[in-house]
């Protein structure tokens, strides 16, 4: 076999860096989601195992909001706010019908804003990221149950808040597998 | 840097000279001198067809209400860019244009490829054949880009071409907003050109790193060569995510995939930051080369070697580490956390150290020196001086909270246009000059040169300076349209387009005068100043140059 020259293997040696760069473009990805659900990054909401063992007296008005996007659904929550203090677990339903004449399918996906608050908004229950497959005119009624972390009122940013909006949207689902390890 | 006065290279032998036929020349070209040239003749093309975009942008700009981009305009009667549609795929081409297919092809593939070998004692680059393929395919980019402006793009019947701006952020850019074939054509199109790059990019890592003459140590070699090695790792680090970004918005767009589209669990924040990853340092790949030109010109007509030589080389090295960890300074309102952003503020800031280093350094370097205000050091000060008032501005927006009010105003199309549009270009005219005679063999005309410069240095402040205070008033980028208020500045800054446009048009008769008279050049018509290695040769070099490789000592001068 011939010898490589000294420039062909630098050659070599350097497109390994642009196969390498490209592979972690994608794998940001699964990374970019693992960040987010760790860290609350960009008002991604938090999933708890367990209520808060403090309560405090600091009242936060929570919002609610819900959109339906290329489903023919009615999307509606129970009551468009709900008065709470950190720490208090509250529970709040939603209801969803199909108003079309085929069963669809639709999955929901949330954010909270103001975004800094996406750390402290834990969810003990939610009906979210899974395909959710409703037949001809049913109606079917989720749980939310929630809960501000008291670890917020330890964070400049969010300590003084006093109003957090949170924000449902059922979309049509993809019927694809989801890429990127969800 | 070093000089070798040891090297008489006068004497070349009879192979060096002998040029294959037209053809086979200039298509199945693998000489560094011609892909070099074809690489600034293919960037002057690519500059006409930008500039010309640009031109309709401030047509359409001039008063308020909608001029050109309507219903039977001169356009709609041509049948191209029709309606509001049309108009943001003249933005969108014109920055992808004057970003991938002007200014990178200019500096790194025209300057680059022509001067580095000569300057480090090089006979050629590294992979020659190569070096072939990343033309062409650059070529190939420009061709489908240009495509991508006549099939459907937008939602309308008539929407011709991608309307999403040059950074292609979804949701914009999915599939619901733009269904036509598009912007796939453009995603293409990025995607040659950035392998055109990557391979580039190789090409001189290994000819610097593996061709350098004997003597010419690292330490010892010119700051343009240095500049070239940074922009190719650069390069070589981010296009890959650029690559990758893009990809994924194909797949979103064609094979229901959703990397960017929430209702699959995707993110659009996402999309910024892989672009901006990549994006950031594509702004120092396109102003590098022009800080290692600029050196060498002011070193060269202040008669004096260049203040801080190893300074200069690392504060490059530093622009380019720096450079990658600073993107989401481009992003500061999407909802970062706090500390997150007060990082990028630093790190931004920071950037302006190393830059300041080189400002203060080609200062240094003419300060008392014996300077001669010859045309390439008339366009290097300009250099120099719109460089620095687009950086002053630039540190104006790294500060998230004024960046809150000032993101996508004009504020910031004056602050990108003085670092791009006027530095990266003025060092491009700079660099043209400066080595002129030693490309092309004949001389240019000093006065047409001046005239060119002072012309062009009136246009483009008087186009983009208003552009500030339109910014800081509250006009957003990207619009087809504005109120009443922002007509002043706005027809200002279109009388300094008309004022553009009369200097190039002295550029081209300055080339044609050139072309006719055909003075003949000599090897090195800036005297003492020039010292590198290109200037011991003919002018133009011969065929192939450096059959015995020159031999470079230590000059003491750093």
């Amino acid at each position: 076999m011939k010898k490589l020259s000294r420039n062909q293997k630098f050659l070599i040696g350097f497109l390994i860096v642009p196969a390498f760069m490209v592979g972690l473009a994608y794998a940001s990805v699964p990374l970019y989601r693992l960040f987010c659900q760790v860290t609350g990054f960009g008002g991604t909401t938090m999933k708890a195992e367990s209520a808060p063992t403090l309560v405090t007296d600091k009242p936060v008005k929570v919002l609610f909001d819900t959109n339906v996007n290329g489903l023919d659904w009615t999307f509606k929550f129970e009551q468009p706010s709900q008065l709470t203090t950190v720490g208090a677990t509250n529970m709040l339903y939603f209801t969803v019908k199909n108003n079309s004449d085929k069963p669809q399918t639709g999955r929901a996906t949330y954010n909270v804003v103001p975004d800094v608050m996406g750390p402290y908004f834990m969810k003990l229950e939610c009906f979210c990221f899974t395909d959710q497959t409703l037949q001809p005119g049913e109606e079917r009624t989720f749980p939310v149950v929630y809960f501000l972390d008291p670890e917020m009122l330890k964070n400049s940013d969010t300590k003084g808040t006093t109003n957090v909006t949170m924000s449902y949207t059922f979309f049509e689902s993809q019927n694809v597998a989801a890429v990127a390890g969800k | 840097m070093a000089t070798n006065a040891s090297v008489a290279h006068d004497h070349h032998d009879d192979h060096d000279n002998h040029t294959p036929p037209f053809f086979k020349r200039w298509f199945y070209s693998t000489n560094h001198k011609d892909i070099g040239l074809l690489y600034i003749f293919f960037s002057i093309f690519a500059a006409i067809i930008g500039g010309g975009l640009s031109g309709l942008i401030r047509w359409e700009l001039y008063e308020p209400g909608l001029q050109l981009f309507v219903e039977g305009s001169m356009l709609d009667s041509l049948g191209i860019f029709q309606g509001k549609h049309g108009y943001n795929a003249v933005v969108t081409a014109h920055a992808l244009i004057m970003v991938f297919f002007v200014v990178m092809p200019a500096t790194v593939g025209g300057f680059g490829n022509y001067f580095v070998p000569l300057m480090i004692g090089a006979p050629d680059m590294a992979f020659p054949r190569l070096n072939n393929i990343s033309f062409w395919l650059l070529v190939a980019g420009f061709v489908l880009l240009v495509i991508s402006l006549f099939v459907p793009g937008g939602v309308g019947a008539s929407d011709k071409g991608f309307g999403g701006g040059w950074t292609v952020y979804p949701p914009l850019s999915n599939a619901q907003y733009h269904p036509g074939p598009s912007l796939d054509l453009a995603i293409f199109a990025l995607h040659v050109a950035g392998a055109s790059s990557i391979l580039g990019a190789i090409n001189f890592i290994t000819t610097i790193f593996n061709m350098r003459a004997p003597g010419m140590t690292l330490h010892r070699m010119p700051l343009f060569a240095w500049a070239l090695l940074v922009t190719a790792f650069l390069l070589l680090i981010s296009l890959p995510v650029l690559a990758g970004a893009i990809t994924m918005l194909l797949t979103d767009r064609n094979f229901g995939t959703s990397f960017f589209i929430p209702a699959g669990g995707g993110d659009p924040v996402m999309y910024q930051h892989l672009f901006w990853f990549f994006g950031h340092p594509e702004v120092y790949i396109m102003i590098l080369p022009g800080f290692g030109i600029v050196s060498h010109i002011v070193s060269t007509f202040s008669k004096k070697p260049v203040f801080g030589y190893l300074a200069m080389a690392y504060a490059m090295v530093a622009i380019g580490v720096v450079g990658f960890v600073v993107w989401a300074h481009h992003m500061y309102t999407v909802g970062m956390g706090f500390n997150l952003r007060a990082y990028f503020v630093m790190a931004t800031m920071i950037i302006a150290v190393p830059t300041g280093v080189k400002i203060f350094s080609w200062i240094a370097t003419m300060w008392g020196g014996s300077i001669d205000f010859k045309v390439p050091m008339l366009w290097a000060i300009g250099f120099i001086f719109l460089f620095t008032v687009g950086g002053v501005t630039g540190v104006v927006l790294a500060n998230n909270a004024i960046d809150t009010s000032l993101h996508d105003t004009y504020y910031v199309v004056a602050h990108f246009h003085y670092v791009l549009s006027l530095g990266a270009v003025f060092s491009i005219f700079a660099a043209f000059f400066y080595w002129f005679e030693k490309m092309f063999g004949v001389k240019f005309n000093e006065l047409l040169g001046q005239i060119q410069f002072w012309i062009m240095f009136i246009g483009v402040n008087v186009i983009f300076f208003p552009q500030h205070f339109l910014g800081l008033q509250g006009m957003p980028r990207r619009y087809i349209d504005y109120p009443e208020g922002f007509a002043y500045w706005n027809k200002v800054s279109t009388i300094g387009y008309l004022i553009t446009i009369v200097g190039v048009g002295v550029f081209f008769i300055l080339l044609i005068e050139a072309a006719i008279r055909r003075r003949k050049a000599e090897a090195n018509p800036w005297g003492e100043g020039a010292t590198t290695l290109e200037w011991t040769l003919s002018s133009p070099p011969p065929y192939h140059q450096f059959s015995q490789l020159p031999v470079i000592k230590d000059d003491g001068h750093h």
